[in-house]
């Protein structure tokens, strides 16, 4: 019983640990959309 | 190779079913790399000399082979087993990236297409079907839970594939050589140990196998069939073909919103940049919107089509295609009023139903066709998938173009092709509300 419960613990963790990282890097990459924007001039296309 | 044959894969009395997910999820995590084949675009064009629209057929043949492998294989998937084709799987993708960096390494970009495209277009196919019929299998009592977590797998492989493509390339970077070819060679190596991990541990239930615990109260509903229905009788049925419809509509819908996202936020939110910094802040953004649709299509796959499994299927693509449509209908006013935070959540709201959408297929064919050749049937319904990556981007690509000719300002003229991904959803509403249960005539005896 306790064998099965380990190769079902590492069975998981080999699935997560990648899909875990995978997630981080997206959730990473997201962080500029959460930043205040930019003081920088940009022009809007809707007033060009 | 007897190790690889069906009767090999049987599990034994008292073996633990959850032990199952991680192998299909393991699988899909390996090929759903493809989403994220578009890091390469730009070193490929580089290696190879080639417009990126060129690099670009890797990906669109992956997904046309996609369709057409689990189409065509899928009688061969049901009689063969989960480990074989998972195996064959292991070999034609990972050997389809071999090939492909080999094209890097010998300049030629159709050797690139023939190994990433072809090949490795046919171990999509077989992997993606294998291990979502398994499951099935194994959770009779919650399908949907059960294909959420294997698709979620490969909503998740782009999340990995993208930025393991980058740290790898960065890394053989050298010179005047990306890395690209090296990185694929590299990936290979990784998604065949993963793979053949996932053929070793997969495992399909004995015949007379049940699971424990009290069987769930919807197993009794009408739309759950216990008969079961053949993959050469299931698709000359109305169902099929309503079911195709349903995919084809909502993946279009969802695709032709992803396809465009970095571009879409940056149009719409925050206009043409003035410098080059600020050119490369607005796509950090762009690209950051599109990673948080990422992350939300991932989750989308394993609630929405977990919540399936409480309110049936008809009920959840219900929901997927009149909420979605509504959401869409929002869409534009979150532009007008520029609110940034409303519009990230209706995106991100959307593209959860469009992996919901994905999810939740398999499990709408179990209950209408039963599990005796489900994956077969899937295999032949993808083909709507492969359809839908056509003409959605197509339509909204088609659309904003000509908006944009009629001199409409950027950020105002994709709120047409919102109203048009309402309409697909609409027709997408229907066919669902068509689907009855399939007729006692096609049942096997």
């Amino acid at each position: 019983m306790k064998a099965s419960t380990l190769k079902l613990v590492i069975a998981w963790m080999a699935v997560i640990v990648p899909l875990g990282w995978g997630v981080y890097k997206s959730a990473v990459k997201s962080k500029p959309l959460f930043l205040p924007a930019p003081a920088a001039a940009t022009v809007p296309h809707s007033i060009r | 190779m007897n190790f690889l044959n069906r009767e090999h894969t049987v599990a034994p009395p008292g073996f633990n079913r959850w032990l199952v997910p991680p192998a299909a999820i393991a699988a899909h995590m390996c090929i759903g790399q493809v989403y994220g084949f578009s890091v390469f675009n730009k070193p490929l064009m580089a290696e190879l000399g080639v417009p990126v629209s060129q690099i670009q057929w890797a990906y669109s043949i992956a997904l046309i082979m996609l369709g057409l492998s689990a189409a065509v294989f899928g009688k061969w998937v049901e009689r063969s087993g989960p480990r074989r084709t998972i195996a064959a799987a292991c070999a034609c993708f990972c050997g389809g990236l071999l090939l492909a960096s080999l094209g890097v390494h010998l300049k030629s970009l159709p050797l690139v297409l023939f190994g990433y495209g072809f090949v490795g277009g046919i171990g999509l196919g077989l992997g993606y079907i294998a291990p979502v019929s398994t499951l099935v299998k194994w959770f009779p009592d919650r399908p949907g839970m059960a294909t959420g977590m294997a698709i979620m797998g490969f909503g998740g492989g782009a999340l990995i594939g993208s930025p393991l493509g980058q740290e790898l390339m960065k890394h053989f970077q050298n010179g005047a050589d990306t890395g690209a070819g090296q990185a694929l060679a590299t990936m290979a190596a990784i998604y065949t140990f993963f793979m053949l991990w996932a053929a070793v541990m997969i495992r399909v239930p004995a015949d007379d196998w049940k699971p424990d615990g009290p069987v769930a109260g919807r197993r009794n509903h009408p739309m759950i069939t216990q008969a079961r229905v053949a993959v050469d009788t299931a698709w000359r049925t109305p169902q099929f073909w309503l079911l195709w419809i349903v995919l084809c509509m909502n993946v279009s819908a969802g695709i032709g919103m992803l396809g465009r996202a970095a571009d879409m936020f940056q149009d719409m939110f925050l206009g043409a940049a003035a410098s080059d910094a600020q050119k490369t802040a607005n796509a950090a953004i762009g690209a950051g919107f599109a990673g948080l649709l990422s992350i939300s299509n991932l989750g989308g796959r394993f609630i929405w089509s977990s919540i399936s499994d409480r309110t049936g299927r008809k009920a959840v693509y219900c929901v997927y295609f009149i909420l979605g449509a509504a959401l869409y209908a929002l869409l534009p006013w979150a532009q007008q009023t520029q609110n940034r935070v409303l519009f990230v959540c209706l995106a991100a709201a959307i593209i959860s139903m469009y992996g919901g959408g994905f999810a939740t297929i398999p499990a709408y064919l179990k209950d209408l066709f039963g599990t005796y050749q489900v994956g077969a049937i899937h295999g032949r319904l993808i083909t709507s998938w492969s359809v839908a990556a056509v003409i959605g981007p197509a339509l909204v690509n088609g659309l904003y173009d000509s908006r944009v000719a009629d001199g409409m300002p950027k950020a105002e003229a994709y709120n047409g092709t919102f109203f048009l991904m309402c309409g697909l959803l609409m027709l997408g509403l229907v066919a669902n509300l068509l689907v009855r249960p399939v007729a006692s005539k096609h049942h096997l005896p």
